[in-house]
Protein backbone atom coordinates (compact mmCIF):
# COMPACT_ATOMS: atom_id res chain seq x y z
CA UNK A 1 0.00 0.00 0.00
CA UNK A 2 1.13 3.56 -0.77
CA UNK A 3 4.10 2.12 -2.61
CA UNK A 4 4.25 4.74 -5.29
CA UNK A 5 4.00 7.50 -2.74
CA UNK A 6 6.93 6.03 -0.80
CA UNK A 7 9.08 5.74 -3.93
CA UNK A 8 8.35 9.37 -4.83
CA UNK A 9 9.18 10.56 -1.30
CA UNK A 10 12.50 8.70 -1.53
CA UNK A 11 13.35 10.46 -4.80
CA UNK A 12 12.34 13.87 -3.44
CA UNK A 13 14.31 13.32 -0.25
CA UNK A 14 17.44 12.77 -2.31
CA UNK A 15 17.00 16.12 -4.06
CA UNK A 16 19.15 19.03 -3.10
CA UNK A 17 18.04 20.75 0.08
CA UNK A 18 18.16 24.07 -1.75
CA UNK A 19 15.45 22.97 -4.14
CA UNK A 20 13.16 21.98 -1.33
CA UNK A 21 13.47 25.21 0.60
CA UNK A 22 10.39 27.31 0.18
CA UNK A 23 11.66 30.40 -1.57
CA UNK A 24 10.36 33.80 -0.59
CA UNK A 25 11.92 35.51 -3.55
CA UNK A 26 9.06 36.58 -5.82
CA UNK A 27 9.58 35.42 -9.39
CA UNK A 28 7.54 36.60 -12.33
CA UNK A 29 3.89 36.25 -11.51
CA UNK A 30 4.60 33.98 -8.58
CA UNK A 31 3.15 36.15 -5.92
CA UNK A 32 -0.41 35.14 -5.12
CA UNK A 33 -2.80 37.85 -3.97
CA UNK A 34 -2.82 37.44 -0.17
CA UNK A 35 -5.87 35.99 1.54
CA UNK A 36 -5.75 38.49 4.40
CA UNK A 37 -4.76 42.18 4.36
CA UNK A 38 -0.95 42.27 4.27
CA UNK A 39 -0.89 45.46 6.39
CA UNK A 40 -3.22 46.80 9.09
CA UNK A 41 -5.95 49.26 8.17
CA UNK A 42 -5.05 52.10 7.99
CA UNK A 43 -1.57 51.20 6.80
CA UNK A 44 1.49 52.71 8.51
CA UNK A 45 2.39 56.18 7.14
CA UNK A 46 5.44 54.94 5.20
CA UNK A 47 3.33 52.40 3.34
CA UNK A 48 0.50 54.89 2.76
CA UNK A 49 3.01 57.26 1.21
CA UNK A 50 4.57 54.52 -0.92
CA UNK A 51 1.15 53.37 -2.13
CA UNK A 52 0.18 56.94 -3.06
CA UNK A 53 3.39 57.37 -5.05
CA UNK A 54 2.96 54.04 -6.88
CA UNK A 55 -0.65 54.87 -7.76
CA UNK A 56 0.37 58.33 -8.87
CA UNK A 57 2.95 56.89 -11.26
CA UNK A 58 0.45 54.39 -12.72
CA UNK A 59 -2.29 57.02 -13.09
CA UNK A 60 -0.02 59.12 -15.27
CA UNK A 61 0.35 56.48 -17.96
CA UNK A 62 -2.28 55.64 -20.62
CA UNK A 63 -4.78 52.87 -19.86
CA UNK A 64 -3.13 50.40 -22.19
CA UNK A 65 0.35 50.80 -20.69
CA UNK A 66 2.06 49.29 -17.68
CA UNK A 67 5.26 49.88 -15.72
CA UNK A 68 7.92 47.70 -14.16
CA UNK A 69 8.98 48.40 -10.58
CA UNK A 70 12.19 49.93 -11.90
CA UNK A 71 10.21 52.31 -14.12
CA UNK A 72 7.99 53.27 -11.19
CA UNK A 73 11.10 54.01 -9.13
CA UNK A 74 12.50 56.15 -11.94
CA UNK A 75 9.32 58.21 -12.08
CA UNK A 76 8.95 58.53 -8.32
CA UNK A 77 12.44 58.99 -6.98
CA UNK A 78 11.02 59.50 -3.45
CA UNK A 79 10.25 55.78 -3.45
CA UNK A 80 13.96 54.98 -3.37
CA UNK A 81 13.97 55.99 0.30
CA UNK A 82 11.37 53.31 1.10
CA UNK A 83 12.77 50.01 2.38
CA UNK A 84 12.49 46.92 0.17
CA UNK A 85 10.15 45.24 2.64
CA UNK A 86 7.79 48.24 2.80
CA UNK A 87 7.76 48.42 -0.99
CA UNK A 88 6.87 44.75 -1.13
CA UNK A 89 4.05 45.24 1.40
CA UNK A 90 2.77 48.31 -0.46
CA UNK A 91 2.51 46.36 -3.71
CA UNK A 92 0.78 43.45 -1.96
CA UNK A 93 -1.65 45.80 -0.22
CA UNK A 94 -2.52 47.58 -3.46
CA UNK A 95 -3.08 44.23 -5.15
CA UNK A 96 -5.11 42.95 -2.21
CA UNK A 97 -7.44 45.96 -2.51
CA UNK A 98 -7.66 45.50 -6.31
CA UNK A 99 -6.12 48.88 -6.96
CA UNK A 100 -3.29 47.59 -9.12
CA UNK A 101 -2.56 44.31 -10.83
CA UNK A 102 0.29 42.36 -12.30
CA UNK A 103 0.04 42.17 -16.04
CA UNK A 104 1.72 40.79 -19.04
CA UNK A 105 2.70 44.00 -20.78
CA UNK A 106 1.56 46.79 -23.02
CA UNK A 107 -0.56 46.82 -26.09
CA UNK A 108 0.64 47.08 -28.77
CA UNK A 109 3.70 45.32 -27.40
CA UNK A 110 7.16 46.83 -27.67
CA UNK A 111 9.55 45.25 -30.14
CA UNK A 112 11.77 43.90 -27.38
CA UNK A 113 8.91 42.30 -25.49
CA UNK A 114 9.87 39.09 -23.80
CA UNK A 115 7.65 36.39 -22.34
CA UNK A 116 10.39 34.57 -20.50
CA UNK A 117 9.73 33.57 -16.92
CA UNK A 118 12.51 35.89 -15.82
CA UNK A 119 10.89 39.04 -17.22
CA UNK A 120 10.38 41.82 -14.69
CA UNK A 121 6.85 41.92 -13.35
CA UNK A 122 4.79 44.78 -14.74
CA UNK A 123 2.02 46.63 -12.97
CA UNK A 124 -0.92 48.74 -13.99
CA UNK A 125 -4.09 50.04 -12.41
CA UNK A 126 -6.67 47.32 -11.85
CA UNK A 127 -9.18 47.11 -14.68
CA UNK A 128 -12.80 46.58 -13.88
CA UNK A 129 -15.28 45.17 -16.30
CA UNK A 130 -18.28 47.37 -16.97
CA UNK B 1 -7.36 16.79 -29.28
CA UNK B 2 -9.73 19.49 -28.24
CA UNK B 3 -12.92 18.06 -29.64
CA UNK B 4 -15.41 18.51 -26.91
CA UNK B 5 -18.72 17.79 -28.50
CA UNK B 6 -19.34 14.45 -30.12
CA UNK B 7 -21.75 14.84 -32.96
CA UNK B 8 -25.01 13.40 -31.75
CA UNK B 9 -27.01 11.13 -33.99
CA UNK B 10 -30.12 11.96 -32.02
CA UNK B 11 -32.58 14.47 -33.41
CA UNK B 12 -34.47 17.04 -31.35
CA UNK B 13 -37.84 15.76 -30.26
CA UNK B 14 -39.61 18.53 -32.09
CA UNK B 15 -42.95 16.76 -32.38
CA UNK B 16 -43.35 15.41 -28.90
CA UNK B 17 -41.80 17.92 -26.52
CA UNK B 18 -43.39 21.35 -27.20
CA UNK B 19 -46.51 20.48 -25.30
CA UNK B 20 -44.41 19.68 -22.25
CA UNK B 21 -42.02 22.62 -22.57
CA UNK B 22 -43.69 25.77 -23.86
CA UNK B 23 -40.37 27.46 -24.75
CA UNK B 24 -38.94 24.47 -26.54
CA UNK B 25 -39.83 25.50 -30.10
CA UNK B 26 -38.48 28.96 -29.45
CA UNK B 27 -35.25 27.38 -28.15
CA UNK B 28 -34.84 25.32 -31.33
CA UNK B 29 -35.54 28.29 -33.60
CA UNK B 30 -33.16 30.59 -31.78
CA UNK B 31 -30.37 28.06 -32.01
CA UNK B 32 -31.08 27.32 -35.65
CA UNK B 33 -30.96 31.04 -36.49
CA UNK B 34 -27.65 31.48 -34.63
CA UNK B 35 -26.22 28.43 -36.37
CA UNK B 36 -27.29 29.68 -39.81
CA UNK B 37 -25.52 32.98 -39.18
CA UNK B 38 -22.23 31.68 -37.77
CA UNK B 39 -21.64 28.11 -38.96
CA UNK B 40 -19.46 29.35 -41.84
CA UNK B 41 -17.23 31.24 -39.46
CA UNK B 42 -16.63 28.35 -37.04
CA UNK B 43 -17.52 25.18 -38.96
CA UNK B 44 -15.57 22.90 -36.62
CA UNK B 45 -16.94 24.40 -33.45
CA UNK B 46 -20.58 24.84 -34.43
CA UNK B 47 -21.15 21.39 -35.87
CA UNK B 48 -24.90 21.55 -35.45
CA UNK B 49 -27.41 24.16 -34.25
CA UNK B 50 -27.41 22.71 -30.75
CA UNK B 51 -23.68 22.56 -29.92
CA UNK B 52 -24.17 25.52 -27.62
CA UNK B 53 -26.63 25.80 -24.77
CA UNK B 54 -28.40 29.03 -23.92
CA UNK B 55 -26.03 31.55 -22.31
CA UNK B 56 -25.76 31.25 -18.54
CA UNK B 57 -25.47 34.16 -16.16
CA UNK B 58 -22.57 34.69 -13.77
CA UNK B 59 -22.72 37.24 -10.97
CA UNK B 60 -19.90 39.72 -10.79
CA UNK B 61 -19.22 38.71 -7.19
CA UNK B 62 -18.79 35.07 -8.30
CA UNK B 63 -16.62 36.13 -11.20
CA UNK B 64 -14.28 37.99 -8.86
CA UNK B 65 -14.03 34.93 -6.60
CA UNK B 66 -13.23 32.84 -9.63
CA UNK B 67 -10.48 35.28 -10.64
CA UNK B 68 -8.96 34.90 -7.19
CA UNK B 69 -9.31 31.09 -7.17
CA UNK B 70 -7.76 30.74 -10.63
CA UNK B 71 -4.92 33.08 -9.76
CA UNK B 72 -4.14 31.15 -6.59
CA UNK B 73 -4.23 27.75 -8.29
CA UNK B 74 -1.97 29.07 -11.04
CA UNK B 75 0.48 30.36 -8.42
CA UNK B 76 0.71 26.80 -7.02
CA UNK B 77 1.42 25.48 -10.50
CA UNK B 78 4.10 28.11 -11.00
CA UNK B 79 5.79 26.89 -7.83
CA UNK B 80 5.56 23.23 -8.81
CA UNK B 81 6.91 24.15 -12.25
CA UNK B 82 10.01 25.55 -10.57
CA UNK B 83 10.28 22.41 -8.41
CA UNK B 84 9.95 20.00 -11.34
CA UNK B 85 12.64 21.83 -13.30
CA UNK B 86 15.10 20.94 -10.54
CA UNK B 87 13.87 17.37 -10.19
CA UNK B 88 15.79 14.27 -11.35
CA UNK B 89 14.73 12.08 -14.26
CA UNK B 90 13.50 9.31 -11.91
CA UNK B 91 10.82 11.58 -10.52
CA UNK B 92 9.41 12.25 -13.99
CA UNK B 93 9.45 8.52 -14.66
CA UNK B 94 7.74 7.78 -11.38
CA UNK B 95 5.11 10.40 -12.18
CA UNK B 96 4.34 8.48 -15.36
CA UNK B 97 5.49 11.19 -17.80
CA UNK B 98 6.24 9.53 -21.17
CA UNK B 99 9.92 9.39 -22.17
CA UNK B 100 9.45 11.55 -25.27
CA UNK B 101 7.71 14.27 -23.24
CA UNK B 102 10.53 14.21 -20.64
CA UNK B 103 13.11 14.43 -23.42
CA UNK B 104 11.47 17.36 -25.22
CA UNK B 105 10.63 19.17 -21.99
CA UNK B 106 14.37 19.57 -21.33
CA UNK B 107 14.62 22.06 -24.23
CA UNK B 108 15.27 25.57 -23.07
CA UNK B 109 12.14 27.38 -24.16
CA UNK B 110 11.86 31.12 -24.74
CA UNK B 111 8.15 31.06 -23.96
CA UNK B 112 6.31 30.80 -20.66
CA UNK B 113 5.02 27.33 -19.82
CA UNK B 114 1.75 29.01 -18.85
CA UNK B 115 1.08 30.74 -22.15
CA UNK B 116 -2.07 28.72 -22.77
CA UNK B 117 -3.73 27.82 -19.50
CA UNK B 118 -7.23 26.56 -18.95
CA UNK B 119 -8.34 25.52 -15.49
CA UNK B 120 -11.58 23.69 -14.71
CA UNK B 121 -13.51 24.60 -11.58
CA UNK B 122 -16.75 23.49 -9.98
CA UNK B 123 -18.89 25.39 -7.54
CA UNK B 124 -19.09 23.73 -4.12
CA UNK B 125 -20.38 24.67 -0.66
CA UNK B 126 -16.84 25.81 0.16
CA UNK B 127 -16.54 28.03 -2.93
CA UNK B 128 -14.87 27.26 -6.24
CA UNK B 129 -12.98 23.95 -6.32
CA UNK B 130 -10.32 23.23 -8.90
CA UNK B 131 -10.80 19.99 -10.84
CA UNK B 132 -8.01 19.86 -13.37
CA UNK B 133 -5.76 21.83 -15.65
CA UNK B 134 -5.14 21.97 -19.39
CA UNK B 135 -1.79 23.49 -20.33
CA UNK B 136 -0.73 21.45 -23.34
CA UNK B 137 -3.48 22.09 -25.87
CA UNK B 138 -6.22 23.65 -23.82
CA UNK B 139 -9.00 24.04 -26.38
CA UNK B 140 -12.17 26.11 -25.90
CA UNK B 141 -10.39 29.27 -27.09
CA UNK B 142 -12.92 29.93 -29.85
CA UNK B 143 -15.91 29.24 -27.58
CA UNK B 144 -14.52 31.35 -24.73
CA UNK B 145 -13.47 34.39 -26.69
CA UNK B 146 -14.94 34.62 -30.19
CA UNK B 147 -18.30 32.91 -29.71
CA UNK B 148 -18.94 34.28 -26.24
CA UNK B 149 -18.41 37.81 -27.56
CA UNK B 150 -20.91 37.27 -30.38
CA UNK B 151 -23.50 35.68 -28.08
CA UNK B 152 -23.23 38.46 -25.48
CA UNK B 153 -23.50 41.08 -28.20
CA UNK B 154 -26.61 39.42 -29.65
CA UNK B 155 -28.40 39.29 -26.31
CA UNK B 156 -27.11 42.74 -25.28
CA UNK B 157 -25.41 41.54 -22.11
CA UNK B 158 -21.98 42.22 -20.67
CA UNK B 159 -19.24 39.83 -21.82
CA UNK B 160 -17.07 38.83 -18.83
CA UNK B 161 -14.33 37.74 -21.24
CA UNK B 162 -14.00 41.02 -23.03
CA UNK B 163 -10.92 42.26 -21.18
CA UNK B 164 -9.17 38.92 -21.66
CA UNK B 165 -10.14 38.87 -25.31
CA UNK B 166 -8.49 42.28 -25.75
CA UNK B 167 -5.37 41.17 -23.87
CA UNK B 168 -4.93 37.88 -25.72
CA UNK B 169 -3.29 39.32 -28.90
CA UNK B 170 -0.68 40.99 -26.73
CA UNK B 171 -0.06 37.78 -24.77
CA UNK B 172 0.41 35.73 -27.93
CA UNK B 173 2.51 38.41 -29.62
CA UNK B 174 4.88 38.53 -26.67
CA UNK B 175 5.36 34.78 -26.94
CA UNK B 176 6.18 35.06 -30.64
CA UNK B 177 8.48 38.02 -30.01
CA UNK B 178 10.30 36.00 -27.38
CA UNK B 179 10.63 33.05 -29.72
CA UNK B 180 11.97 35.36 -32.45
CA UNK B 181 14.61 36.77 -30.12
CA UNK B 182 15.57 33.23 -29.11
CA UNK B 183 16.13 32.41 -32.78
CA UNK B 184 18.10 35.61 -33.29
CA UNK B 185 15.54 37.09 -35.66
CA UNK B 186 13.20 40.05 -35.79
CA UNK B 187 9.50 39.31 -35.33
CA UNK B 188 8.70 40.38 -38.90
CA UNK B 189 11.37 37.99 -40.22
CA UNK B 190 9.77 35.00 -38.51
CA UNK B 191 7.37 32.70 -40.26
CA UNK B 192 4.84 31.44 -37.71
CA UNK B 193 3.04 28.25 -38.72
CA UNK B 194 -0.01 27.57 -36.58
CA UNK B 195 -0.51 23.89 -37.03
CA UNK B 196 -3.53 21.64 -36.53
CA UNK B 197 -4.49 18.16 -37.73
CA UNK B 198 -6.94 18.15 -40.65
CA UNK B 199 -9.22 15.53 -39.09
CA UNK B 200 -9.99 17.62 -35.99
CA UNK B 201 -12.09 20.50 -37.20
CA UNK B 202 -12.45 22.05 -33.79
CA UNK B 203 -8.67 22.31 -33.50
CA UNK B 204 -8.62 23.90 -36.94
CA UNK B 205 -11.04 26.60 -35.80
CA UNK B 206 -8.80 27.23 -32.78
CA UNK B 207 -5.67 27.39 -34.97
CA UNK B 208 -7.35 29.86 -37.32
CA UNK B 209 -8.45 31.93 -34.36
CA UNK B 210 -4.81 32.08 -33.20
CA UNK B 211 -3.73 33.12 -36.71
CA UNK B 212 -6.34 35.92 -36.81
CA UNK B 213 -5.39 37.02 -33.30
CA UNK B 214 -1.69 37.16 -34.17
CA UNK B 215 -2.38 38.97 -37.42
CA UNK B 216 -4.33 41.62 -35.54
CA UNK B 217 -1.03 42.66 -33.98
CA UNK B 218 1.59 44.32 -36.13
CA UNK B 219 4.48 42.50 -37.78
CA UNK B 220 3.53 38.88 -37.22
CA UNK B 221 3.64 36.68 -40.31
CA UNK B 222 1.32 33.92 -39.07
CA UNK B 223 -0.62 31.43 -41.13
CA UNK B 224 -2.40 28.13 -40.71
CA UNK B 225 -0.76 24.89 -41.76
CA UNK B 226 -2.10 21.35 -41.59
CA UNK B 227 -0.09 18.93 -39.51
CA UNK B 228 -0.06 16.49 -42.43
CA UNK B 229 1.55 19.10 -44.70
CA UNK B 230 4.61 19.60 -42.52
CA UNK B 231 7.92 18.32 -43.81
CA UNK B 232 11.33 18.34 -42.16
CA UNK B 233 15.04 17.93 -42.71
CA UNK B 234 18.10 18.40 -40.49
CA UNK B 235 17.84 22.18 -40.89
CA UNK B 236 14.22 22.78 -40.05
CA UNK B 237 10.51 22.24 -40.56
CA UNK B 238 8.76 23.35 -43.75
CA UNK B 239 5.24 24.09 -44.98
CA UNK B 240 3.50 22.83 -48.14
CA UNK B 241 5.41 25.33 -50.32
CA UNK B 242 8.74 24.32 -48.85
CA UNK B 243 9.00 27.54 -46.87
CA UNK B 244 10.92 27.18 -43.62
CA UNK B 245 8.82 27.65 -40.49
CA UNK B 246 10.61 29.49 -37.69
CA UNK B 247 7.99 29.23 -34.99
CA UNK B 248 5.73 26.20 -34.90
CA UNK B 249 2.60 27.02 -32.93
CA UNK B 250 1.16 23.60 -32.20
CA UNK B 251 -2.58 23.19 -31.85
CA UNK B 252 -2.09 19.57 -31.00
CA UNK B 253 -1.10 17.55 -27.90
CA UNK B 254 2.65 17.01 -27.66
CA UNK B 255 2.34 13.24 -27.24
CA UNK B 256 0.41 12.94 -30.48
CA UNK B 257 2.95 15.19 -32.13
CA UNK B 258 5.71 12.81 -31.02
CA UNK B 259 3.74 9.73 -32.00
CA UNK B 260 3.13 10.89 -35.57
CA UNK B 261 6.46 12.66 -36.19
CA UNK B 262 7.08 14.87 -39.22
CA UNK B 263 7.97 13.18 -42.54
CA UNK B 264 11.31 14.06 -44.10
CA UNK B 265 11.20 16.22 -47.24
CA UNK B 266 12.94 13.81 -49.55
CA UNK B 267 12.13 10.56 -47.75
CA UNK B 268 8.47 10.79 -46.69
CA UNK B 269 8.49 7.25 -45.29
CA UNK B 270 10.96 8.37 -42.59
CA UNK B 271 9.84 10.80 -39.92
CA UNK B 272 11.58 13.34 -37.76
CA UNK B 273 11.19 11.97 -34.25
CA UNK B 274 11.22 13.72 -30.88
CA UNK B 275 15.01 13.48 -30.51
CA UNK B 276 15.58 15.24 -33.83
CA UNK B 277 12.88 17.77 -32.97
CA UNK B 278 14.76 18.40 -29.71
CA UNK B 279 17.98 18.93 -31.70
CA UNK B 280 16.29 21.49 -33.98
CA UNK B 281 15.05 23.36 -30.92
CA UNK B 282 18.36 23.30 -29.03
CA UNK B 283 20.22 24.45 -32.16
CA UNK B 284 17.71 27.32 -32.36
CA UNK B 285 16.58 26.37 -35.83
CA UNK B 286 13.01 26.08 -34.64
CA UNK B 287 10.96 27.34 -31.70
CA UNK B 288 7.87 25.49 -30.57
CA UNK B 289 4.90 27.19 -28.96
CA UNK B 290 3.26 25.91 -26.72
CA UNK B 291 6.24 24.67 -24.71
CA UNK B 292 6.92 20.98 -24.23
CA UNK B 293 6.98 21.47 -20.47
CA UNK B 294 3.30 22.39 -20.61
CA UNK B 295 2.68 18.70 -21.37
CA UNK B 296 4.51 17.73 -18.16
CA UNK B 297 2.43 20.13 -16.09
CA UNK B 298 -0.80 18.82 -17.59
CA UNK B 299 -0.25 15.34 -16.15
CA UNK B 300 -2.74 14.53 -13.38
CA UNK B 301 0.26 13.20 -11.42
CA UNK B 302 1.30 16.80 -10.81
CA UNK B 303 -1.87 17.31 -8.76
CA UNK B 304 -0.97 14.26 -6.67
CA UNK B 305 2.60 15.58 -6.32
CA UNK B 306 1.32 18.94 -5.06
CA UNK B 307 -0.75 17.12 -2.40
CA UNK B 308 2.16 14.86 -1.45
CA UNK B 309 4.46 17.87 -0.92
CA UNK B 310 1.68 19.58 1.03
CA UNK B 311 1.10 16.55 3.31
CA UNK B 312 4.81 16.05 3.90
CA UNK B 313 5.28 19.79 4.55
CA UNK B 314 8.01 19.90 1.93
CA UNK B 315 8.71 22.74 -0.49
CA UNK B 316 5.39 24.56 -0.08
CA UNK B 317 5.13 27.15 2.68
CA UNK B 318 2.17 27.46 5.09
CA UNK B 319 0.29 29.92 2.82
CA UNK B 320 0.68 27.66 -0.19
CA UNK B 321 -0.47 24.63 1.80
CA UNK B 322 -3.54 26.60 2.82
CA UNK B 323 -4.27 27.30 -0.86
CA UNK B 324 -3.84 23.62 -1.74
CA UNK B 325 -6.34 22.59 0.96
CA UNK B 326 -8.77 25.32 -0.01
CA UNK B 327 -8.92 24.82 -3.75
CA UNK B 328 -7.63 21.39 -4.70
CA UNK B 329 -9.46 18.12 -4.08
CA UNK B 330 -7.19 15.55 -2.39
CA UNK B 331 -5.32 13.54 -5.00
CA UNK B 332 -3.28 10.38 -4.33
CA UNK B 333 -0.76 8.24 -6.18
CA UNK B 334 -2.08 5.07 -4.57
CA UNK B 335 -5.61 3.89 -4.12
CA UNK B 336 -7.04 5.49 -0.96
CA UNK B 337 -8.65 3.15 1.59
CA UNK B 338 -10.32 5.83 3.69
CA UNK B 339 -12.47 7.56 1.05
CA UNK B 340 -16.05 6.40 0.47
CA UNK B 341 -16.03 7.61 -3.09
CA UNK B 342 -13.17 8.62 -5.33
CA UNK B 343 -12.36 9.23 -8.99
CA UNK B 344 -9.73 7.26 -10.90
CA UNK B 345 -8.10 9.41 -13.59
CA UNK B 346 -5.44 8.38 -16.11
CA UNK B 347 -2.38 10.69 -16.17
CA UNK B 348 -3.11 12.01 -19.62
CA UNK B 349 -6.79 11.29 -19.99
CA UNK B 350 -8.62 13.79 -22.14
CA UNK B 351 -12.31 14.30 -22.84
CA UNK B 352 -13.07 12.08 -19.86
CA UNK B 353 -11.40 9.00 -21.32
CA UNK B 354 -10.70 6.23 -18.81
CA UNK B 355 -12.26 8.07 -15.85
CA UNK B 356 -14.14 5.95 -13.27
CA UNK B 357 -15.96 6.85 -10.07
CA UNK B 358 -15.42 4.10 -7.49
CA UNK B 359 -16.87 3.48 -4.03
CA UNK B 360 -14.99 2.15 -0.99
CA UNK B 361 -15.84 -1.46 -1.86
CA UNK B 362 -14.37 -1.10 -5.33
CA UNK B 363 -17.63 -0.91 -7.25
CA UNK B 364 -17.57 1.27 -10.33
CA UNK B 365 -20.39 3.78 -9.86
CA UNK B 366 -19.80 5.83 -13.02
CA UNK B 367 -17.51 5.51 -16.00
CA UNK B 368 -17.05 7.15 -19.38
CA UNK B 369 -17.61 5.34 -22.63
CA UNK B 370 -14.36 6.69 -24.11
CA UNK B 371 -11.63 4.08 -23.69
CA UNK B 372 -8.11 4.88 -22.61
CA UNK B 373 -4.80 3.06 -22.66
CA UNK B 374 -5.20 0.79 -19.62
CA UNK B 375 -1.40 0.60 -19.15
CA UNK B 376 -1.24 4.30 -18.33
CA UNK B 377 -0.76 5.06 -14.64
CA UNK B 378 -3.66 6.64 -12.77
CA UNK B 379 -4.18 9.00 -9.86
CA UNK B 380 -7.01 8.80 -7.32
CA UNK B 381 -8.93 11.94 -6.57
CA UNK B 382 -11.44 12.79 -3.89
CA UNK B 383 -14.93 12.88 -5.43
CA UNK B 384 -16.39 16.35 -5.76
CA UNK B 385 -20.11 16.58 -6.40
CA UNK B 386 -20.68 18.65 -9.52
CA UNK B 387 -23.81 20.81 -9.16
CA UNK B 388 -26.70 20.04 -11.52
CA UNK B 389 -29.21 22.49 -12.94
CA UNK B 390 -32.37 21.83 -14.96
CA UNK B 391 -31.44 23.20 -18.36
CA UNK B 392 -33.15 23.39 -21.73
CA UNK B 393 -31.43 21.38 -24.45
CA UNK B 394 -32.46 20.16 -27.90
CA UNK B 395 -33.85 17.08 -26.13
CA UNK B 396 -36.01 19.08 -23.74
CA UNK B 397 -35.22 20.04 -20.16
CA UNK B 398 -32.40 17.96 -18.68
CA UNK B 399 -30.64 17.89 -15.33
CA UNK B 400 -27.09 18.85 -16.36
CA UNK B 401 -23.87 19.11 -14.40
CA UNK B 402 -21.96 22.37 -14.92
CA UNK B 403 -18.18 22.80 -14.93
CA UNK B 404 -16.59 26.23 -15.30
CA UNK B 405 -13.61 26.49 -17.62
CA UNK B 406 -11.26 29.38 -17.00
CA UNK B 407 -8.82 30.53 -19.68
CA UNK B 408 -6.08 32.57 -18.02
CA UNK B 409 -4.62 35.57 -19.85
CA UNK B 410 -3.54 38.02 -17.14
CA UNK B 411 -4.20 38.69 -13.45
CA UNK B 412 -7.67 40.14 -13.80
CA UNK B 413 -8.16 39.12 -17.38
CA UNK B 414 -9.51 35.65 -17.84
CA UNK B 415 -12.06 34.11 -20.10
CA UNK B 416 -14.74 31.80 -18.80
CA UNK B 417 -17.32 29.48 -20.25
CA UNK B 418 -19.41 26.65 -18.91
CA UNK B 419 -19.47 23.08 -20.06
CA UNK B 420 -22.52 21.06 -19.18
CA UNK B 421 -23.66 17.51 -19.54
CA UNK B 422 -24.60 14.29 -17.83
CA UNK B 423 -22.24 11.91 -16.02
CA UNK B 424 -18.51 12.47 -16.28
CA UNK B 425 -17.20 15.41 -18.31
CA UNK B 426 -16.51 14.14 -21.80
CA UNK B 427 -16.77 14.96 -25.47
CA UNK B 428 -20.56 14.79 -25.45
CA UNK B 429 -20.91 17.78 -23.13
CA UNK B 430 -22.33 21.06 -24.37
CA UNK B 431 -20.63 24.43 -24.16
CA UNK B 432 -22.62 27.26 -22.59
CA UNK B 433 -21.59 30.88 -23.18
CA UNK B 434 -21.69 33.18 -20.15
CA UNK B 435 -22.71 36.77 -19.47
CA UNK B 436 -22.41 38.98 -16.43
CA UNK B 437 -25.78 39.17 -14.71
CA UNK B 438 -25.20 42.31 -12.73
CA UNK B 439 -23.12 44.41 -15.05
CA UNK B 440 -24.46 47.94 -14.67
CA UNK B 441 -23.00 49.41 -17.82
CA UNK B 442 -23.73 49.04 -21.45
CA UNK B 443 -21.81 46.32 -23.26
CA UNK B 444 -20.25 48.73 -25.74
CA UNK B 445 -18.77 50.91 -23.05
CA UNK B 446 -14.98 50.53 -22.94
CA UNK B 447 -13.30 48.88 -20.00
CA UNK B 448 -12.47 51.60 -17.53
CA UNK B 449 -10.00 51.97 -14.75
CA UNK B 450 -11.41 52.57 -11.32
CA UNK B 451 -9.76 53.12 -8.02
Amino acid sequence: MDERRRRIITIISSMSALTLVHTLRPLYGLEPIPEVPPVPNPPPPTIQRAEALILDALKKIPEDKSLTMEEILTQQSALRAVSEQDMHLSILDLRFHSKIEECDGDFPPPEEACDHNGTATRFRLWRHIG
Amino acid sequence: MASYRVKSTREPRLNSVPTLYPNFTDYLWRHQRFYARYRERWPGTLCDPYDLLDPQQVKYHDFEKLVSAAHNVLSLYRRINQFLKSAPYQLYEELGIPAEVIYLSQCDSPVSDFLLTRLDFVRSDEGWKFLECNFDNPGLMVETFAINEVVCSEIGRCDPNRAASRALPNRLHRAIASAARHLGKRVDECRVGVCSPSNYKRDTDAARYVVDTLRSVRQVNAYHVWLEELRADEVGVYDWEDRKIDVLFRGYPLREFCRLGIPYKNRPNITLDYRQLHTLCTQRKLAIVNTAFAAVLESKAVQALIWLLCDEEMYFGPEDRQLVRRYMPRTFFDRPRHLEKFVVKPMYGCEGSGIRVIDSTGNVMERTIAKHDSRELCVYQQYIEIPSIATMTEFGIQELRFVMSVFMVNDSELGICYRAGEGITDASWWVAPVYLADCKNDLRRPIRKTL
